[in-house]
């Protein structure tokens, strides 16, 4: 998906004291740095999954079942996945950072994947099995959307000015429409900056006044901003000096309407993809439940 | 202190998404400002975030409920939970009644699980029924198993790997102290005895269903097989340990005699008796690499029987031989068959020819003539110990010396009387000038004057 960042998100850099060499040096630390970072956890989520491998090859040597070996193994990782909800509805610090528990539910998640491959294969068949497939499916694809959109989306918020929570840009954008009125206000008590005014009326009120709609929802991106800002622009012809200068306030106030905007699309975003996450589990264990119930009711053996 | 302002409660002030919410927020699902005076407008509060996740997340749980009680309640409905399509060879037997095959079999359609799962026959239908007696109850799956192949298999009660008991097991297999059981995660999944330890093995520990109807029940993986078979060895000729008692003189599904082929016939020509040369195919690749249970005839056969058929062909096809009994044995036993040569009247020994063979069963009371005869046709394989087979041999000789004097009696006329009752008609004219040719060794009426009727 294309994502628009906001002009205002160019931010210079400082040049750096050491050169360019000393630049390249660092850019190459801090790359290995984060490959260690992520290298050590994959390593261990490797190295569990062959555990569980050869457990479940041991239980096969055995003749014993080997799925319900896998199975238990799926449940124990998937319980373990469950205590990240926990986690975040316990207001303490005690357990560790909400952060690092995210981490390790990403991790684990890996394990999950391969553990739910080892069980049930890729491809599942029978009615109720399919469904119970379909679940997982859904709540593992929907967690690594949640994963990847969790991992892109800091970058483009801030990208977007000062990072503001989702209940508060409905105030937010409250205040920038108020701004704009009282800007188009003192633009229509001047007959110099009239034009501005006319064109807050017939352009602009809408803009601040009214969501942006499913689409940009789904796609945001800055083709409607620049088209308002080209416009406002193209007005600088009509307006003396103290109308350039509302004109300049008022393409300010567009800018962080378009800003919170697309705050607003990406954090709407970030919730759906989460909410969908967690939707699913309820039934998903309610359907575990059945399917282990099924597994003893119908095996010779376990 | 506000460490998460996501709202927790099911309602929000209805003023919220245009940025005017009041600060009071609404209080038991109603607007906080409702009833406190006329300048006050108050809102409608609206659904938080939290309480449609939570009726999502509830609605499915219920959608899931409701599946998994219909799944689990209604047993016509338990082909829903089935994990994937049975095999062919198992799903053809439920398709529909089989009656008339020699197993009458019977399962009723809504119940079809219960013919392999044992518990479920209370549930509607009657499940497996064999001989029109339902099969209920208490029985493991292993042994609903065995209602079909207990026939092939006669040895499969004991419920061990290759129908073998435990202590026959024991004797063939070392128990390899260093295997799985002593292995590094054995404290995770626990003692579980090996295969041969146990008395209680059952056929889904090895033969899996509901793979699908290309799966190979008969496939077993390399983890399983050794559960027992642990020993290492590089190859059948280094390391293997040696056949003991091989080959055996027990007959197989294909009737070739190992022992006696080793013993006699390769012993006689001088040859090596070497499995890999009728075992092994070079050019060619199966289930388990280049061995094969059997070589075509040209490959394993041809080399000792391709010059021996030629020549029987074109000596002719042997159509009467009188075959050898042990007159003693038969007589102890109170069977009297009166006249018979001296020189087949020493050992039971010979085979019965094919066309003697339906000649035999085309006269009276020679449907089952040979159906308590060694499948092989062999009569050295008889056993004199049973009642039944002595009968079947005695009956046998007396079929034979019937055959002899009707052909003795009658000549051609007898023998194509045989051959019409052999196909319950008239011979029809396009084999009549075969018969004729057949029958020309015969003589044209009796030639022997008087006949002897005993």
């Amino acid at each position: 998906m294309t994502s628009f960042v906001p002009t205002n998100a160019m931010s210079t850099t400082e040049p750096s004291r050491d050169g360019p060499i000393g630049n390249t040096l660092r850019g190459y630390a801090s790359m290995w740095a984060r490959a260690g970072r992520r290298l050590v956890p994959c390593m261990v989520v490797l190295a569990a999954f062959l555990v569980l491998r050869s457990i479940q090859n041991s239980v096969e040597a055995k003749l014993g079942n080997e799925a319900f070996a896998s199975g238990y193994s799926l449940a124990a990782i998937t319980f373990l996945l469950l205590l990240l909800g926990v986690r975040k509805r316990v207001i303490t610090q005690r357990f560790g950072a909400v952060a690092l528990w995210q981490r390790s539910h990403h991790y684990l998640g890996m394990l999950c994947l391969g553990s739910y491959v080892l069980h049930a294969g890729v491809i599942t068949t029978g009615w109720f099995e399919s469904l119970l497939a379909i679940s997982f499916w859904a709540i593992t694809l929907s967690g690594l959307g949640s994963w990847y959109i969790n991992r892109t989306a800091p970058r483009l918020l801030s990208a977007a000015g000062p990072q503001i929570l989702r209940q508060d840009i409905p105030e937010r954008k409250n205040q920038v429409a108020a701004a704009a009125y009282r800007l188009a206000m003192e633009a229509a008590g001047r007959s110099d900056s009239a034009a501005l005014a006319d064109h807050y009326q017939s352009t602009l009120v809408s803009f601040f006044g009214f969501h942006r709609g499913f689409w940009y929802f789904v796609r945001p991106t800055g083709a409607h901003r620049r088209r308002i800002l080209a416009a406002l622009e193209n007005m600088d012809r009509y307006l003396d000096d103290k109308g350039t200068d509302l004109r300049r306030q008022m393409s300010q106030l567009v800018q962080t309407k378009d800003d919170l905007d697309f705050q607003s699309a990406i954090q709407n975003r970030i919730r759906l993809c989460a909410g969908f996450h967690t939707w699913l589990l309820g039934g998903f264990v309610i359907l575990t439940v059945a399917h282990v119930l099924l597994a003893y009711q119908f095996s010779s053996h376990w | 202190m506000n460490y998460y302002r996501t709202p927790r409660s099911s309602t929000k002030c209805g003023k919220s998404a245009t940025g005017q919410s009041c600060s009071l927020g609404p209080i038991g699902g109603r607007c906080g400002l409702q009833g406190l005076g006329a300048d006050q407008v108050p809102c409608k509060p609206i659904r938080t975030l939290h309480w449609w996740n939570n009726v999502l997340r509830l609605a499915f749980a219920l959608l899931a409920l409701i599946v998994a009680s219909f799944v689990w309640g209604s047993f016509s409905t338990r082909r829903i939970a089935t994990p994937g399509p049975l095999s062919v060879a198992h799903a053809q037997l439920l398709v529909s009644k089989r009656g008339g095959a020699e197993i009458a079999l019977a399962i009723d359609a809504n119940n079809r699980c219960s013919a392999c799962h044992p518990g479920l026959e209370n549930q509607g239908g009657q499940g497996i029924q064999e001989n029109d007696v339902p099969v209920m109850a208490s029985q493991s799956q292993s042994q609903l198993c065995l209602h079909c192949h207990l026939e092939a298999m006669p040895d499969a009660q004991f419920g061990s790997p290759h129908d073998l008991t435990g202590s026959a097991l024991k004797q063939l297999v070392e128990r390899n102290d260093r295997g799985a059981n002593n292995g590094f995660f054995s404290f995770l999944v626990g003692h579980r005895p090996n295969a041969w330890e146990s008395t209680s093995t059952e056929c889904s520990q090895c033969h899996r269903e509901h793979q699908g109807a290309a799966h190979d029940l008969k496939k077993i993986s390399s983890e399983r097989c050794q559960s027992c078979h642990q020993n290492a060895f590089a190859s059948f000729s280094n390391g293997h340990p040696e056949f003991k008692d091989y080959p055996s003189g027990a007959s197989r599904e294909i009737a070739f005699d190992h022992k006696r082929h080793q013993d006699l016939h390769y012993t006689k020509k001088g040859a090596s008796f070497d499995c890999k040369v009728c075992h092994i195919q070079t050019d060619q690749v199966g289930v388990v690499g280049k061995v094969f249970r059997s070589l075509p005839f040209e490959t394993a056969c041809a080399s000792c029987h391709s010059e021996p058929i030629r020549s029987a062909a074109q000596d002719g096809l042997i159509v009467l031989q009188l075959p050898s009994v042990n007159r003693k044995q038969l007589s102890d036993a109170g069977f009297d068959i009166g006249v018979w040569p001296e020189q087949a009247s020493q050992m039971n020994d010979g085979t019965i020819p094919i066309p003697m063979r339906w000649l035999l069963q085309a006269e009276s009371n020679g449907e089952n003539l040979f159906a308590s005869l060694p499948p092989s046709g062999r009569l050295s394989e008889m056993d004199m110990n049973d009642p039944q087979q002595r009968q079947a041999l005695a009956n046998l000789v007396q079929a034979t010396k019937a055959l002899m004097i009707k052909l003795a009696n009658q000549g051609q006329p007898g023998f194509r009387e045989s051959i019409a009752g052999l196909i319950h008609g008239p011979v029809e004219p396009g084999a009549q000038g075969w018969l004729n040719e057949f029958a020309s060794g015969l003589p044209p009426i009796c030639s022997v004057r008087p006949c002897r009727n005993g």
